[in-house]
Order: C-alpha cells, then sequence, then structure tokens
C-alpha cells in the first residue's frame, strides 16, 4: 500500500454554506484541511447533470476532512456546509 | 480490491437460464435476468478495473432487508457494488466500525427495468439482449445491472456493512476498494 | 379511409408507468411540455377505497383525469363507456378523423407487442392515432417499455379493449378482476402558457404547500401530511397484525406517489435550470429523495403478501423515514419559494 502525500492548494475561507467553483472534471475524492475536526456535515455536489449530498467527515485524529465523489459525472463546484467556527484551510481534489 | 462473499446472504433469484424460466423472480412478476448473457456463475469478472465475484446460479443476489456483511479488517475507501433496483433508490448504507461507532453512507441504484438510463452517475456493467419471463424470452427488452460505488469517509476499522432495509434494492456483488 | 395523425411521439417518466406515459404522449400531441404540466403539482390526497385496479388509477378530485393531473393548467378530459366494441370503436374511429388522438383502456393480454401478450391480463392504457380500413389495423403509441409505435390488427385492439380481464393466475395481480368496457379517453388543452415564470412557480409552489397541509379529520380522506401519515401508518399496522389485503390499495396508490413525486422533482430541476437558481436545485434532489422513499414503500408491500408482519414493521420504518425527510422537504419548499 501506498502512502499518497497530497498538496492541499491553501486558503481561509470561513465553513458558511458557500459554493466553491472547481476545475471541471472526474474525481474521486475532495480532500478539506479544516481549523477544527468535523464529525459529520453534508456537503452538496454540483455535477454537470445532477446534485447529490455527500457526506464530509474529518479522518479520526486529524484535521483533514473527505467527501466522497461517487458520481460518474464532471464535477463543476462543490457547495459547503455552515458550520460556524469552522474554517477551510485547503483543499485537493483527487 | 478485494471481492466479498455474500454467500450467507444471497435470497433471491434474478438469473434464469432458458430451461428454467419460471425459477426467477427479480420482481415479483417472476421476471430475471438471461443467465447465458452475463459472465459465469461462481467465476470472477472484471468491471473497468473492479473485480467482481460473479453469483452462483440459484439464489444469486442479496434483497436487501438490512443484511449484515461481515468485512476482512483493512482501510477502505470504497465498496464497489454490482445492482440494480426496482424504480431507481437510495438509501444509507451502514458502515460499522470496531469502536463501536457506525456511519452511514449513500447507496443509489439505478432501474433495471430496460429502456431507463442511470439516474445516479453508475456505469452500466451489464445490458442484456433479452428479458426473461416466467413463460417466455422477450427479445425487445434489455435489463440493466450496475456497477456503483459507495465512499467510505472514515476508512479505517471497519468490520461490517449493514445493507439498507429496501427491497427494492438487488447486490449481486460487492468488492472493497483499499484506501490508498 | 386511412388516416395517421402527425405529433403523436413517445414519452415517458421512469418513474411513472402508462398513465403519464399516455398524458405526456396526449399533452405532446397538443404542443405542451408533459413535464411542464405533469410535474408542477405535488401532493397526497387518497380517499380511503377508491383505489381500483387499473394501471392508470389516479385520484380524481379536480374534476376530470386530465385536470387531476395538471391542476395547475387548462387541460380536462372525459372517459367514454362505450355499450359495445362496435359502439367503442366507432367512437374512436369518428374521434381520430376529427384529427384528435385518444387514449384507451385495453388488456395487455390481447396487444401483440406487449410482454404480458397471451401471458398476463392487466387494464393498461395507451394512444391510438390512426387507422386503416383497408388494411384493418390501427395506429397505436405505448411508450411503456418495450416502446411501441405503429400498427396492429383492429382486431387485436378490439379483444383487448373488450376484455373481461380475468384472474387466471398468480402473476394477474392488481390490475385484473376488472372488465376493460371499451372505455376510451379523450383530452382537450384549452391553452399552454410555457414554462412557469418566477412569479407562477411561487404561486405553484405555494399552493402545493398549501395542500400538504391537509386535515387530519381521522376520516377516509387522507390529505396532506396527516393523510399521508395516517395512510401509511394504518397500512403498516394492518400489515403488522398479518392484514394482506392491504397490499393491493398501498402498491397501486405508492405507484401514483412514486410517479408524481418523481415528476415533480424533475420538474422543480428543470425550472432550477430554467431560472439558474441553485438552491431550486438542491430542493428538487431532496424531492427527488423523496421519490427514493417510494419506490421502497412499493416494494415492501409488493413483497409482503407471504409475510405481511415483516412487510408491515418494514414499512413502519420507513413510514417514520419517509415522513422526517418530507417534513424537511416541505418546510425547506417554503423557504426556498420565498426566496426565488
Amino acid at each position: 500500500m501506498t502512502a499518497v502525500r497530497l498538496t492541499f492548494s491553501p486558503c481561509d475561507l470561513p465553513l458558511d454554506g458557500r459554493i466553491l467553483q472547481v476545475v471541471p472534471g472526474r474525481y474521486d475524492w475532495i480532500h478539506l484541511d479544516l481549523s477544527v475536526p468535523v464529525e459529520e456535515a453534508t456537503a452538496w455536489l454540483h455535477y454537470r447533470d445532477a446534485v447529490d449530498p455527500e457526506f464530509l467527515r474529518s479522518l479520526p485524529g486529524s484535521s483533514i476532512a473527505r467527501i466522497g465523489v461517487p458520481r460518474r459525472d464532471e464535477l463543476l463546484a462543490v457547495e459547503l456546509p455552515a458550520l460556524p467556527g469552522v474554517r477551510l484551510l485547503g483543499t485537493v481534489l483527487t | 480490491m478485494r471481492p466479498i462473499s455474500l454467500a450467507p446472504h444471497l435470497n433471491n433469484t434474478g438469473l434464469t437460464g432458458t430451461a428454467g424460466l419460471d425459477g426467477g423472480g427479480f420482481n415479483i412478476w417472476g421476471n430475471s435476468f438471461p443467465a447465458g448473457e452475463l459472465p459465469p456463475a461462481g467465476g470472477t469478472t472484471a468491471v473497468g478495473e473492479v473485480p467482481f465475484l460473479f453469483p452462483v446460479a440459484g439464489a444469486d443476489n442479496v434483497r436487501c432487508r438490512g443484511q449484515r456483511v461481515e468485512v476482512p479488517p483493512g482501510r477502505w475507501d470504497w465498496v464497489h457494488v454490482l445492482g440494480a433496483a426496482e424504480r431507481r433508490t437510495e438509501d444509507l448504507l451502514e458502515v460499522h466500525h470496531s469502536d463501536g461507532s457506525v456511519r452511514g453512507q449513500w447507496l443509489r441504484l439505478s432501474d433495471f427495468w430496460p429502456q431507463t438510463e442511470p439516474r445516479f452517475g453508475e456505469v452500466l456493467a451489464f445490458r442484456c439482449r433479452h428479458l426473461h419471463y416466467p413463460r417466455h424470452v422477450q427479445r425487445t427488452m434489455s435489463p440493466s445491472i450496475w456497477a456503483q460505488r459507495v465512499p467510505l469517509t472514515v476508512p479505517s476499522d471497519v468490520v461490517a456493512l449493514v445493507l439498507p432495509d429496501n427491497p427494492a434494492l438487488h447486490v449481486f456483488a460487492l468488492t472493497l476498494q483499499a484506501a490508498e | 379511409m386511412k388516416i395517421s395523425l402527425p405529433g403523436v411521439s413517445h414519452w415517458r417518466h421512469d418513474l411513472g408507468h402508462c398513465l403519464h406515459a399516455t398524458a405526456g404522449v396526449l399533452l405532446g400531441f397538443y404542443g405542451a411540455d408533459p413535464l411542464d404540466l405533469l410535474g408542477a403539482a405535488w401532493g397526497f390526497d387518497y380517499r380511503g377505497g377508491d383505489v381500483r385496479r387499473e394501471e392508470y388509477y389516479f385520484p380524481c378530485w379536480q374534476g376530470s383525469l386530465f385536470a387531476s393531473l395538471a391542476p395547475y393548467h387548462d387541460v380536462a378530459s372525459a372517459w367514454h363507456t362505450p355499450s359495445s366494441p362496435e359502439q367503442g370503436w366507432d367512437e374512436v374511429r369518428a374521434r381520430l378523423l376529427t384529427g384528435t388522438p385518444v387514449a384507451v383502456a385495453a388488456d395487455n393480454y390481447f396487444l401483440p407487442f406487449r410482454p404480458a401478450y397471451q401471458d398476463v391480463h392487466t387494464n393498461h392504457l395507451l394512444v391510438v392515432y390512426g387507422f386503416d380500413d383497408a388494411r384493418g389495423t390501427v395506429s397505436v403509441c405505448d411508450p411503456v417499455p418495450p416502446r411501441f409505435r405503429g400498427e396492429i390488427p383492429i382486431e387485436a385492439l378490439t379483444a383487448a379493449r373488450d376484455s373481461a380481464n380475468p384472474v387466471r393466475h398468480s402473476r394477474d395481480m392488481f390490475f385484473t378482476a376488472n372488465p376493460i368496457g371499451n372505455r376510451w379517453l379523450d383530452v382537450t388543452v384549452t391553452g399552454c402558457t410555457g414554462p412557469a415564470s418566477r412569479e407562477r412557480l411561487r404561486e405553484i409552489m405555494a399552493a402545493n404547500l398549501t395542500g400538504f397541509e391537509g386535515v387530519a379529520d381521522g376520516a377516509s380522506d387522507h390529505r396532506g401530511l396527516p393523510g399521508l401519515q395516517r395512510f401509511l401508518r394504518q397500512a403498516a399496522a394492518r400489515l403488522t397484525d398479518g392484514d394482506a389485503s392491504v397490499v393491493d390499495e398501498v402498491f397501486v396508490v405508492a405507484g401514483v406517489a412514486l410517479a408524481v413525486t418523481g415528476l415533480h422533482g424533475d420538474y422543480l430541476a428543470a425550472a432550477a435550470r430554467r431560472l439558474g437558481e441553485p438552491a431550486l436545485l438542491k430542493l428538487a434532489r431532496e424531492v427527488d429523495r423523496i421519490a427514493h422513499h417510494w419506490s421502497a414503500v412499493r416494494i415492501i408491500v409488493a413483497t409482503g403478501r407471504d409475510d405481511p408482519a415483516t412487510a408491515g414493521r418494514a414499512l413502519a420504518g420507513r413510514t417514520t423515514a419517509l415522513l422526517a425527510d418530507q417534513l424537511a422537504t416541505v418546510d425547506r419548499m417554503a423557504a426556498v419559494a420565498g426566496s426565488i
């Protein structure tokens, strides 16, 4: 099993329900570097032909959270949950 | 990739041969998929890069009613499913961890019914040329089996998956993909 | 003489069946967008015992079938009940000659293009759009898979329309024991106003929301969310007690709810894209989720005949989940309607 080093694009944004545009494409995961761990929240994935709610969860003991992107469709944007006090410090899509 | 045997949970006959049409019951009208147009029973078949243990003959799929599927220890990123629904549907797959925690992940499957496109971005795994009825083979109907994937946002210490209690969902095969 | 009316083409929604498919074909003939008309209304209004054993059953509280299917548009329909197959064909033929396609009820058992041909009886609905006296054929359009659009012998259609639609074996379920009676339906479309404007969409959403308030009067009327809850809870209780007689009624009503909800989800999604409203797109997806609950309800009861107690418990759990999501979606609908 090969560990994959993720290179986050840094940012500093509140998790306030905003919609983040992404480079359109097919992805497997959205990785988020958050200021505090999040047990569970719902993000909305906006694809070219659909929109789906998906779970956002932090990895145990980590500030890194993940959102799965199961749909085989072009992802256009991610609508983040509104979580007062939580900030988004970086993102990477794989 | 780790194909998982669903043998303890198989409770529905969705595939039939032409000699046993009336043995099928994917839906309550006794429709079934033509086994002769699908991979050999009990063998491994790949859909894209995902290997699946194709079901054996007889009871060959799981009509989902909350069955608990034990999984081997490991870090699992994805649950790949071969399946189809009686009218598209979705429900939470329960992911059970060794510490007792349970997390839900969406399992979404499109309709098996002919002339019905996928709704959830699945990959078309198989589309048969015929649909079996209890008394005849319908040559103008093409039923589908889909390859869907379910992300496991927390990949570690997964010990079991509990299928939804949703009998409209049918699962033929299930494969785990290890986390990177 | 022969005629084949133009402008008759397939239309189908994946969560509907012959009723909405036939309605879509006929509305399309009049230049309407079937989704626009059939998807606008969302609600639950069922009177206990009203269900009829026909694939095209729909609760009709707005007068006619089409007025009930599309209550926000100027459409209507009328059933005709001829006294004989000869009269039944004469009436349909005469209507076709006016340039109007019609819907006819027909038993699949006698329709050569249906998988149920010579196998399973059912009370089905399809469109007739032409005939050829010399060839002895009629032209029919049936979008239900395997979709068919073309000619069949007039004798076949006559047999299908005049069928007693009996129960002969175990797969003659739900839509049998209900003679077809040569019934046919014609539709009038007074005007199509095109896709709803923002203002009209707000009005429609507000009307749907009012409908969901319903009346919890404990009678056989099941209106709105209170009625929906009562209908499903009562069904679950009866099944849990071992009473499988409720299976047919719930299956048919669930099929209607599934179609109506699925259509409304796609209606909202189309409006969202047209108006550029992401919140409306998410709401549409939430309505879809409700439809997916109905997919489960339908199969829970369909597979419950042999073990009603298990089906009852499953339906009880599903009802709780469906109602929770429905309530949340209705609340969100009120919020979104106020913001678009």
